[in-house]
This record gives C-alpha cells, sequence and structure tokens, in this order.
C-alpha cells in the first residue's frame, strides 16, 4: 500500500515535472480547399501552437442542409494537415461547413468554420510535361511547344472543358508575350529569332475557374544557321575569290595601274612663264618669267561683250622707266585677269629688257565681221602704261566707246552722242551754232584708246582717182594721231598720206551733221 | 455476253448511241427517282443528327458566357460586402430554385438522360427570367462605387438569357417531349429589393450568388449534353 502511494506521488511528481511547459493545443486555422477536377477536393489547416504534448487534429464537416456532421474520410492523401474528399464524398453546389479540432491531453482547440462551395475553389494544377522543340517551316525555324493535361483522365465528358495559356519571352527580356490556346495541348511560335533562347510556362482552367500556376519553365536556344544562312556563307565566299585575285594583281601590278588610271596631270602652266623664276622672286626673273616668250596671243576676251583691244603707238613716251617697272608690274600681275574683264584696258605690257622684238600683238576681236585688218606688225611694240587700276577709272577717264560695246561708266564725260554728232547751241538765222565739242584732254603718257574713231577715218570726199579725203575726226586737242594706215573703203590707200590734219570738213552726203572741225 | 456484244457492234454506227441513249434515259429516270428519295430520306434523318451538336455548342457557348458574367458580378459585389452582411445574409438554400433536384456530381450527371438535363437546364433558365430583370433595374440605384459597370453587366447577363432561352426552346423541340417539361420555380422576392442601404445590398448579393450557382448548373449540364452529342469531335470530350 504505501508503497503503491510512493510510487503513484513519484509518477506524479515526474509528469508535473517533465509536463510543465504543457497545455491544451493552440487554435487551429482552415487555410481553404481546392478541387483540382471538379470531382473531388481536398482542405488545409494549419496547426495552432503545439501545446507541448501529442496533438491531434481532426476535422469535421456538415453539408448545409443536412445536420449530419461527418469526419474526414482521408487525412493523408492530401498530405500533413490536409483532409482529402474523393468523388463519392464530393458534392457540387452545396455549402460545407468545415471545422478542425485539436485535441491533446490537456484540451482540445476548435478552429473556425470554414464555409465553401466546391463549384468555387476549382483550381486546377498546372500542365505537365512541357516539351520545346525547333522545327523547319520553308527554311524558318518555329517554336513548337507541347504539353500535357493535369488530370489523369483525359476523358472527362464535358464535365470540365480544359483551356490552356501559355506566356513565351526570350531569355533576357522580362516581358512575357501570352498566347490562348483553348483546347489545344501544342501550339506553334513562328515570330522567333535565331540564336535566341526562348522561356516557355503553360498554365490552365477549367471553363471559369481560377488559372492554375504556371509550369515549371522550359527554355530552348534557335539554332543560329539554318540552309539559307550555309548558302549564304557559301555564295559569300565564292564570291570572293574574284575579288581577291583581283586585289592580288591590283597590288603586283600597282605601278602600271597606277599609270593607267591616273596620268601624270600637267600643272597649271602659263606658256611663256616659267614658274620657277617666279618663285625666285627676282624683278628680271619675274619679269622674263611673265614676259619670257611674249606668246600673249592667247589672251583672248574673257565675255563675249568685252572687247579688248590695244591702241599701238611707236611713240617711245609710252616707255616707262625702269623703277617703276617692277612696281608696276608686280601691282599688275595678279589684277591682270581680272582686268580683262573691266572696262578700261588697264594693262601694261613691257618689252623685255633684252630688247627683244615682240611679235604681233594680237587680240581677237569678239565681234565677227567686223572687217578689220590686224594690225600690221609694229616696229616695236611700245609699252602701253595704265597708270590707273580699274579702280581709278572712275577718275574720269573715258574709255574709247565708238564701236565698242562697252558700258560707258556714269561719270564719263565724254557726251553721250555718237562722236560724229554734234549739240547745236543755238540758231542764228541761217547759221546753226555747234557747241564745242568737246575732246577729252589728252591725258598724259595715257592711253589713248578713246580715239578708237582714230582707228578710222570717215570718208569726206573721193575724188576722181584712187583719192579719198579722209575726215579728221576730233582729236585731242595735244597731240595728233597718226593713223597707223586704217582705211575704209575699197580703195587701198598707202598709208598715212592723204589723212589731212587739216581742218577739211566737208559736208558728205551721209546726212550727217558735219563735224566741228577740229582744233587740233 | 460476249456474243451478244459482238452481235452489237455488227449494228450500224448511227443507230447504236440512238439506242443505248433511250435505254440510259429509261434507266435514270428510275435511277433518279430512288436517288431523290434516298437524299430526301437521309437528309430528314441527318438534319436532326447534324442540327442538334452545331446548337448544342452554340447554346453552350452562350451559357458559358452566362456564367462568366454572372461569376464576375457575384465575386464585385461579395468584396464589398461587409461582414455584418456577409452573416445575415441568407443561405443559399433559401434560393428560390433550390427545390429543384439536380444532379450534384460527375457521376449523377451522366447517368442522367439528356432530356432531364435539358428540362432542368430551361427550368432553372426560366426561373431566372424575371430576377435578372429586377436585379437590372435595381442596379442603377445600388449603394455601390462602380454601379454603371455592374448594370452594364447586368443588361448584357438579360440578354443572353433571352438568347439562350430562344435556343434551348428550339433544342427541346428536337429532343422529344421529355425534354420540353418545365418546372416552375416561382420568385417570391418581389420587384423592390429593399427600402435601406444595407438590405439593397446584402439581397442583390445573395441573388447573384443564387445565380451564380444556377448559371453553373445550366452551362455544367449543357456542356455534357453537347459531349454527348458529339460523336464527330471526340477531342472535345
Amino acid at each position: 500500500m504505501r508503497g503503491a502511494l510512493v510510487l503513484g506521488v513519484l509518477l506524479l511528481l515526474s509528469a508535473a515535472v517533465w509536463c510543465h511547459d504543457a497545455s491544451p493545443p493552440g487554435k487551429p486555422a482552415l487555410i481553404g480547399c481546392r478541387s483540382p477536377d471538379k470531382e473531388t477536393f481536398t482542405c488545409w489547416w494549419t496547426p495552432g501552437s503545439p501545446g507541448g504534448l501529442p496533438t491531434v487534429h481532426r476535422l469535421y464537416y456538415h453539408r448545409a442542409e443536412s445536420k449530419v456532421v461527418r469526419e474526414c474520410p482521408d487525412y493523408t492523401s492530401g498530405g500533413s494537415n490536409s483532409c482529402y474528399f474523393d468523388k463519392s464524398q464530393t458534392t457540387l453546389w452545396v455549402e460545407y461547413e468545415l471545422t478542425v479540432v485539436a485535441t491533446n491531453a490537456l484540451g482540445n482547440a476548435t478552429s473556425d468554420t470554414l464555409s465553401i462551395d466546391v463549384m468555387n475553389v476549382v483550381r486546377p494544377y498546372p500542365p505537365k510535361n512541357v516539351v520545346l522543340q525547333v522545327k523547319q517551316s520553308n527554311d524558318n525555324p518555329y517554336l513548337f511547344i507541347g504539353w500535357q493535361s493535369p488530370l489523369n483522365k483525359t476523358k472527362t465528358y464535358g464535365w470540365v472543358t480544359i483551356k490552356y495559356q501559355l506566356r513565351v519571352r526570350p531569355e533576357k527580356s522580362k516581358e512575357w508575350k501570352i498566347y490562348d490556346t483553348d483546347l489545344q495541348r501544342n501550339f506553334s511560335l513562328h515570330t522567333v529569332d535565331p540564336r535566341v533562347t526562348y522561356e516557355v510556362e503553360v498554365r490552365c482552367a477549367l471553363d471559369h475557374s481560377t488559372w492554375s500556376e504556371w509550369s515549371s519553365t522550359a527554355s530552348l536556344k534557335i539554332p543560329g544557321s539554318s540552309q539559307k544562312d550555309r548558302l549564304l556563307w557559301v555564295l559569300m565566299l565564292v564570291s570572293l575569290i574574284p575579288l581577291l585575285t583581283a586585289v592580288c594583281a591590283l597590288v603586283v601590278k600597282r605601278n602600271s595601274v597606277k599609270q593607267c588610271l591616273l596620268p601624270p596631270v600637267p600643272g597649271p602652266k602659263i606658256i611663256g612663264v616659267d614658274p620657277r623664276l617666279l618663285k625666285s622672286g627676282r624683278a628680271e626673273d619675274v619679269v622674263s618669267a611673265l614676259f619670257g616668250n611674249q606668246k600673249l596671243a592667247n589672251m583672248k576676251a574673257r565675255t563675249e561683250e568685252m572687247e579688248e583691244f590695244i591702241s599701238v603707238s611707236d611713240s617711245r613716251d609710252w616707255l616707262l622707266p625702269d623703277e617703276r617697272l617692277s612696281e608696276k608690274v608686280r601691282s599688275l600681275i595678279i589684277p591682270n585677269g581680272f582686268v580683262f574683264g573691266a572696262k578700261t584696258q588697264s594693262f601694261e605690257l613691257e618689252k623685255a629688257a633684252d630688247g627683244k622684238e615682240d611679235p604681233v600683238f594680237d587680240r581677237s576681236s569678239s565681234r565677227p565681221g567686223d572687217g578689220r585688218t590686224p594690225l600690221p606688225p609694229a616696229p616695236e611694240l611700245q609699252s602701253l602704261s595704265a597708270s590707273q587700276d580699274a579702280a581709278s577709272r572712275s577718275a574720269g577717264q573715258c574709255p574709247a566707246h565708238s564701236y565698242v560695246d562697252i558700258p560707258t561708266p556714269e561719270d564719263c564725260r565724254t557726251p553721250a552722242t555718237p562722236d560724229d554728232y554734234s549739240r547745236v547751241k543755238g540758231v542764228h538765222g541761217e547759221d546753226v551754232l555747234l557747241e564745242e565739242e568737246r575732246v577729252p584732254p589728252c591725258p598724259d603718257a595715257q592711253i589713248q584708246l578713246a580715239n578708237v574713231a582714230s582707228d578710222y577715218s570717215r570718208v569726206a570726199e573721193v575724188n576722181s582717182d584712187a583719192t579719198v579725203l579722209l575726215q579728221n575726226l576730233p582729236v585731242c586737242k595735244e597731240r595728233q594721231h597718226h593713223d597707223a594706215g586704217w582705211t575704209v573703203g575699197k580703195k587701198p590707200e598707202p598709208p598715212g598720206t592723204e589723212v589731212s590734219t587739216g581742218s577739211s570738213t566737208q559736208l558728205v552726203g551721209s546726212g550727217y551733221v558735219d563735224s566741228v572741225p577740229n582744233f587740233c | 455476253m460476249m456474243a451478244k456484244w459482238s452481235k452489237n457492234t455488227k449494228t450500224s454506227a448511227s443507230e447504236r448511241p440512238r439506242r443505248n441513249l433511250k435505254k440510259e434515259m429509261a434507266q435514270m429516270g428510275t435511277r433518279g427517282q430512288l436517288l431523290a428519295l434516298l437524299t430526301v430520306l437521309c437528309s430528314a434523318l441527318m438534319c436532326k443528327a447534324v442540327d442538334i451538336p452545331d446548337l448544342l455548342d452554340r447554346a453552350s457557348q452562350r451559357s458559358d458566357k452566362l456564367h462568366s458574367l454572372s461569376n464576375m458580378l457575384a465575386l464585385e459585389l461579395e468584396s464589398d460586402l461587409p461582414t455584418i452582411g456577409r452573416v445575415t445574409m441568407p443561405r443559399p438554400a433559401m434560393c428560390h430554385t433550390s427545390s429543384l433536384l439536380t444532379p450534384n456530381d460527375k457521376e449523377q450527371a451522366l447517368q442522367v438522360s439528356e432530356s432531364t438535363l435539358m428540362s432542368l437546364a430551361r427550368s432553372l433558365l426560366k426561373a431566372w427570367q424575371y430576377p435578372v430583370g429586377v436585379l437590372s433595374n435595381s442596379a442603377n440605384s445600388l449603394p455601390h462605387q462602380s454601379k454603371g459597370s455592374i448594370s452594364n453587366k447586368l443588361q448584357e447577363l438579360q440578354e443572353h438569357s433571352r438568347n439562350l432561352e430562344d435556343g434551348l426552346d428550339v433544342l427541346s423541340g428536337k429532343m422529344g417531349p421529355a425534354a420540353q417539361i418545365l418546372s416552375t420555380l416561382p420568385y417570391r422576392g418581389g420587384s423592390d429589393l429593399g427600402q435601406d442601404k444595407m438590405s439593397k445590398l446584402i439581397n442583390f448579393n445573395f441573388l447573384l450568388s443564387c445565380l451564380r450557382r444556377d448559371s453553373h448548373k445550366i452551362d455544367s449540364f449543357l456542356k455534357v449534353l453537347r459531349c454527348r452529342a458529339a460523336n464527330m469531335q471526340p477531342n472535345l470530350c
């Protein structure tokens, strides 16, 4: 008796010692339920605090209309803390009231009631065995995706209608592209790029249930080369061979090729001007360089309207002293080219220092049919100097304008009327007083271009035999020009013989008012 | 036969075609009549067979759309309902259609006859004709933020429901008299869903949950029917 009592006390004490942490179990909580096929469903719960003692969880349920409470038929098929309802236990369109009770030696705890309708918890599992393949269609690769239904039984007899959805993205991209495939368990993606790895995931739904989770990712790389690519490479290589041979040939024969393609281009060279002499910078060299050969026949008028001509005089007064020469030459070397277009011919020719005779200096006129005979060769080419530049022509020196079409500057003081007209000053009875013809003063050491008319002489009278009286046109006051033998008319006359220097004004039956007798 | 044929060949060329033609014409006459009869019979028989699966397919599509809409609506309103409303909401057994006995799982549904399934679907649909109208009318006065979209969905739902009803009437006519039985499920809710805001919301929610269930039933039944009739499309089932 005493032994039993002591044993009992000892046991109680030990139990008290061991179980000093024990408590009734914590309240479990139902997480939810899921029906993967609309035929069965599983519910899960989480246990509450352990309580230290072995706890047993039990699920009880009853259907909405009936009061009969039943216990979960299967605690294992769904995993731990789960309850699996098979086909015979599953009823649709009926509310299930579920509760979980946790029991241990010290007590029990009941969870909150979860009320579910199986139709609302339908959610299939993801599709299985997602397979990727690269296939060819007209030499274009495409991605073929295949998978299997998550349902064990493929025949559902219309109880559920499964539909699939897949998403694809290139490996490095973050955006998925989603495609619906309805009932089909495969899909062909044609918008794929070679040498790119694609990731694919598939999910499904039963009628209008919640979508399943995405399946595990399947990936595949599209191969880089296709038949087309290979063909391209072959073609490229084949086309490169002749190119390479051509390049080799070129390299080997580069000199001859150079000769052929790039013939030596003659440098710009003014005929008669030796550029080497110009470079030296010395006056004599420059002069000789520029005027060495004196083949100035090539200097032509730049424009048709411009006419250049030279009045040649045999006077020696035109020669400039040597000191001014180089200066002039230098200053005019550059504008020479531009001056041709100018109204005044301001150029300078200088006889070569060595006294070479200049050949005929001919300038072609732009006017065809002029009938003008070229100048006979002068004994020596006189220098015709113009001290003015083109800019200073506005100082009042008027160019000759008799037959030249050069528009005269506005400040030209020569009369607008042609030379053969004279201004009427007044009328006194029968006399007509003509204005004194303004004769341009002779410019000092100027080119007497103004008197182009001096090249021509108006025929005043034709005598019986071969004598032509030429009218003396107003010339400058100081000088007289000896025309170099220009005559107009059919009868050639010896130069200068019949040119009258006096005042022989005779009325020529040409209807012109006679010019005022010259005052020279 | 060969002798006969050889005899025939001795006849003149012009005569032969004429004689053959006459024979052929006579033969053709009887043949033609037979063919005509056959085609009529065949079409009469086949019409029925061909027509129904196609009609069922169309009906299933419409019921699918109907259920989708009711599902969306129910979920939309359920999320906004306060807990109090959820507690005081009438039980689903209180739905006016709950008295109708229907198959509740796959096995039962597959065992029930086609006519019964059709009859059930039609009865359910007919029972909701009036309540859907009530819902649609009350949508604008509903104290809910997105009552505009709710109203639109309800109107669409109403249209689908009417179309489906007409389609099922045609179908049931083809399926026989058993399919034409209709169970009356009167709605006793009245035209007004409630006086105050809360009761309006609760009633709205309740009705929509009932509708969701019944539209799911209709959809399931029609899809089972479709599968049964679709012998030419085994991949559908």
